[in-house]
């Protein structure tokens, strides 16, 4: 508990010292800012002047927040465990009782514990559409190992900070995915499925409207989001060792 | 303390065996020399002994643990200071030394007075990212010390270290010895050793040549001679006398009555002579 609470402690340190970490905490909020507050007018003035109901669309908005901010949680992580690669404090872990695998299971622990609860709290918080909280811990729990998935692939394709950027906002393509799985009519969206991300927003999706497909999107999607991340582990600990 | 028997150790995909039989002992209370030229196996067998590499054949046991069974709890005991120091850059040097002490559960000791051990009590609050290299080798040197470890496992501790801090990392390396601590030193600086260390081993392509102390290396193979170098006229002059029976030598009590002496100096080999005549490699 005692290591826990140090290096929570040390992560928040180094998240205080970096405009880049800053950043990448301060974008959910400030996206859940202009979902709560900038929407509704927005839809008011669609209505009025175009005939367009955005309330419609509400529910993928909401699905899209709790995407991305397992998502930014996740590039922080993959920032953090970047500078640690690159200082080769790993090779200092693993000669404390803290050992190399305590490292790993801390450093993948910490963006699904901050993202579970960041997303929970921000869907709650904007509540565009009814939320039905039940149904919303098993998609919220899934799109939090997006947290260690964006933290690996950064860890493990990046050679630095620099390129660790380039390659957060080259993944902004990923999102893609889940508006496949959005405005596909037939059912070739599931191909999108080899994007984790697709699985969160449709169980989010389906929580409200269709409870079989509901059980399906959950089930699956935390299954591909393990392996993702497992396979993910393999592939960095090679480059870090 | 260390307890070691044919330890061979063969890399995964390598044909090679890195490690071919090691066979050496350390003993609580000593300073225990590892010296070998790069790629020699100095940096496997100490990943061994700090428990990173785990398989191995041999026998490896380290305060009576065979090391394929250890988990955490080994590092309680233990202490590293690897080559390259490893610091978040961000951090302060006492913000570091917080974050690193917190892992362990046993006693520790106060971060300020390591800091104060190796003279960067005035830099306890300087972030990493300004600190010289000799300042982050020594708080690299320092942070082996945080949970009061029965042995330590020092890399290089005086690479990158000007002469007096240098000399005060060895004279803590002593103080350690003093206190009953046990000090395993990977190192190819052969002064280093030759000052320090209470026994050496010469590990040379995997296996160890040689085992003993740099003392008892030096007398045996050096000449048993004494060389004086004394000014006649303005010109430097040399002369050789045997050690044996010098005491009744006439020629050399002459010597020193009548000339000059500036130097006398016994003629033992230095430890880097003797790891050259032993090895047929150099260090470098």
């Amino acid at each position: 508990m005692k290591k826990i609470l140090a290096l929570s402690l040390g992560d928040l340190k180094n998240i205080r010292r970096d405009g880049l970490l800053i950043m990448s905490l301060l974008a959910p909020l400030l996206l859940a800012a202009a979902m709560r507050f900038g929407i509704p007018p927005l839809r008011d003035f669609l209505v009025t002047a175009a005939a367009f109901d955005l309330a419609e669309h509400y529910a993928f908005a909401m699905s899209f927040l709790a995407l991305m901010t397992p998502m930014m949680v996740g590039f922080l992580s993959g920032f953090i465990l970047l500078d640690e690669r690159d200082e080769n404090l790993l090779a200092y872990y693993a000669v404390t009782p803290l050992t190399k695998s305590g490292y790993f299971y801390y450093r993948m622990s910490f963006p699904v514990v901050l993202g579970f609860f960041l997303t929970f709290l921000l869907v709650s918080i904007v509540g565009l559409t009814e939320v039905h909280y039940l149904k919303l811990i098993p998609v919220v729990f899934m799109a939090s190992l997006e947290g260690p998935m964006f933290a690996l692939i950064l860890g493990a394709f990046a050679a630095n900070k620099v390129e660790g950027l380039a390659i957060s906002k080259a993944l902004g393509v990923i999102f893609l995915a889940p508006l496949a799985g959005y405005l596909l009519e037939n059912n070739w969206h599931l191909l999108a499925g080899v994007f984790p991300p697709y699985w969160v927003t449709q169980a989010f999706l389906a929580a409200g409207s269709a409870p079989g497909w509901y059980t399906f999107y959950t089930l699956t999607g935390l299954l591909i989001h393990i392996l993702a991340v497992w396979a993910l582990l393999k592939k960095f600990t090679v480059r870090a060792t | 303390m260390i307890d070691v028997r044919d330890l061979q150790f063969t890399y995964p995909g390598n044909r090679e065996t890195t490690l071919k039989g090691l066979q050496f002992g350390v003993g609580r209370g000593e300073i225990f020399g590892f010296l070998g030229p790069s790629g020699a196996g100095k940096s496997t067998t100490q990943n061994i002994l700090i428990g990173l590499l785990k398989k191995y054949q041999g026998l490896v046991r380290v305060m009576g643990t065979e090391l394929k069974g250890i988990d955490g709890n080994y590092y309680e005991k233990i202490g590293v200071a690897f080559e390259v120091p490893n610091f978040y850059s961000k951090f302060t040097a006492l913000e570091n030394l917080d974050v690193f002490r917190a892992l362990y559960s046993g006693d520790t000791a106060d971060p300020r007075a390591l800091l104060e051990m190796v003279g960067l009590e005035k830099d306890g609050d300087t972030r990493i990212s300004g600190f010289s290299k000799g300042m982050k080798m020594r708080l690299n040197f320092c942070r082996a010390f945080l949970n009061k470890p029965e042995i330590l496992f020092l890399d290089e501790p005086t690479a990158g270290l000007d002469p007096v801090n240098a000399r005060k990392v060895k004279n803590l390396i002593r103080a350690e010895r003093a206190a009953g601590k046990t000090v395993f030193l990977t190192t190819h600086n052969m002064n280093v050793a030759e000052e320090i260390c209470d026994r050496v081993a010469f590990i040379v392509e995997g296996r160890i040549e040689l085992v003993d102390s740099p003392r008892e290396l030096m007398v045996r193979r050096g000449q048993k001679k004494v060389r004086v170098e004394y000014r006649e006229d303005g010109i430097i002059q040399e002369a050789e006398f045997p050690l044996k029976g010098i005491g009744d030598n006439r020629d050399f009590s002459c010597l020193l009555k009548a000339k000059d002496v500036e130097r006398m100096h016994t003629q033992e080999a230095t430890l880097e002579d003797i790891f050259i005549e032993v090895t047929g490699r150099s260090l470098a």
